[in-house]
């Protein structure tokens, strides 16, 4: 049996099945968490950030038209990211450990916790994690945008109101980086 | 085609956007060029990689529990908010529904004898038309009689009656029923404060006398 469509689920919602929309929550989950959690690498801060993406989606969900809703999920959530960082910046605790056992201030400079750690030693995902952790924020946020979030480079665009050309440029700079960091490994993360 | 440009078009066409005439090119590139042939296969890997290995296990059960329950708030006051809509809708179109119906049930009665016994087939569906307008001029005015109760009565009755009339001339003219220098005389409508049904026969006829000759 076929699945509902984003349209779909988002007319049963609109009238009145709220299961519709947990389908919907369950759908983008992974992807619109994953985004957020590798933006902030707070557990904490991701599921807030998470909770406050749905109830402004469901506020606004009667004047939603458009037909990408994962698009415009991400960019709700690329705001308030955006938004709490700028307000946390006069607060901004320098001693914060995130997840992966750094401080703040590592996670700033973009250094790993033990430098002398050899990178086969991580499992993939913080190899990986760590390598898009060092990206500079536009290129990390494409990155993130296109493999965790799955959007197209139109929707990208938008959302970093850029061209077409600039994000795929970004992408294309991200992408060397991680080669270039990950060139060890890259053979074991290929299989 | 460029490398520069094939390497964007790898992109693109690892996110489905590459339309078919573009991703022919490309892979007439692609077939000769073995460096685009790395760059797409490590782009590809990269992204399948990250989209697979990077850690998203999302949120607690109980931030879903919070976003269910908004959800279901939501959808409680909009219901509540479109049954207040459903309720105008209907009102709006019961008024409406007693307009049309008035129309079509005076529309469908019996014409009195004697009014309708010329031959002429054009004359006899005048004579309905007059009918008709008269009708909705009868409609109008009491429409117009009801919000007089409710407004400013410094509007004295004569200018209102002067304001249905020239309504009345409007539509006649409308219809090639009156010219648009017809006199008042030449126009019956029925007195607004009377309201008399029994005018509209004689109004008729009244004009039926002027007009078809």
């Amino acid at each position: 049996m076929m699945e509902d469509t984003d349209s779909q689920l988002l007319r049963r919602y609109k009238r009145g099945q709220v299961d519709a929309l947990e389908q919907l929550v369950e759908r983008y989950k992974r992807p619109l968490y994953g985004f957020i959690y590798n933006m902030t690498r707070c557990k904490e801060e991701a599921e807030e950030i998470f909770q406050e993406v749905w109830f402004r989606a469901i506020k606004n969900i009667a004047m939603y038209k458009e037909d990408n809703f994962s698009g415009w999920l991400t960019r709700i959530a690329r705001n308030i990211v955006i938004d709490r960082i700028r307000r946390r910046k006069p607060d901004f605790n320098l001693d914060q450990e995130t997840d992966d056992g750094r401080s703040m201030v590592q996670t700033l400079a973009g250094r790993d916790p033990n430098p002398g750690m050899l990178v086969e030693d991580m499992d993939t995902g913080t190899r990986i994690a760590n390598a898009v952790e060092k990206l500079p924020a536009e290129q990390k946020e494409v990155f993130l945008m296109r493999a965790q979030a799955d959007l197209s480079f139109k929707e990208i665009a938008r959302a970093q109101k850029v061209s077409i050309n600039t994000a795929l440029a970004r992408m294309q700079y991200a992408l060397s980086k991680l080669r270039i960091v990950l060139k060890r490994d890259y053979e074991d993360l290929a299989n | 085609m460029e490398c520069e440009e094939a390497h964007c078009l790898i992109l693109l066409a690892d996110s489905s956007e590459l339309l078919p005439l573009k991703a022919a090119e490309l892979e007439t590139h692609l077939s000769s060029c073995a460096n685009c042939r790395l760059y797409r296969d490590i782009a590809t890997d990269l992204i399948s990689c990250a989209r697979k290995h990077l850690p998203a296990d999302g949120p607690d059960e109980v931030v879903l529990a919070r976003i269910r329950t908004a959800a279901q708030e939501q959808i409680s006051g909009a219901g509540l908010e479109f049954r207040h809509t459903i309720v105008q809708l209907l009102a709006y179109a019961a008024v409406l529904a007693l307009l049309v119906g008035g129309w079509f049930l005076l529309s469908t009665t019996k014409q009195p004898a004697g009014r309708d016994n010329h031959p002429d087939t054009a004359a006899s569906a005048k004579s309905e038309q007059i009918g008709h307008i008269n009708t909705i001029a009868n409609a109008l005015s009491e429409f117009s009689y009801n919000q007089e109760q409710e407004l400013n009565e410094q509007q004295n009755g004569a200018t209102k009656k002067q304001n249905i009339n020239e309504l009345a001339h409007q539509l006649l003219i409308l219809e090639g029923l009156a010219s648009e220098d017809a006199t008042d005389d030449e126009v019956i409508v029925p007195d607004v404060e009377l309201l008399p049904t029994d005018l509209r026969s004689s109004n008729t006829s009244g004009l039926l006398s002027k007009e078809c000759v």
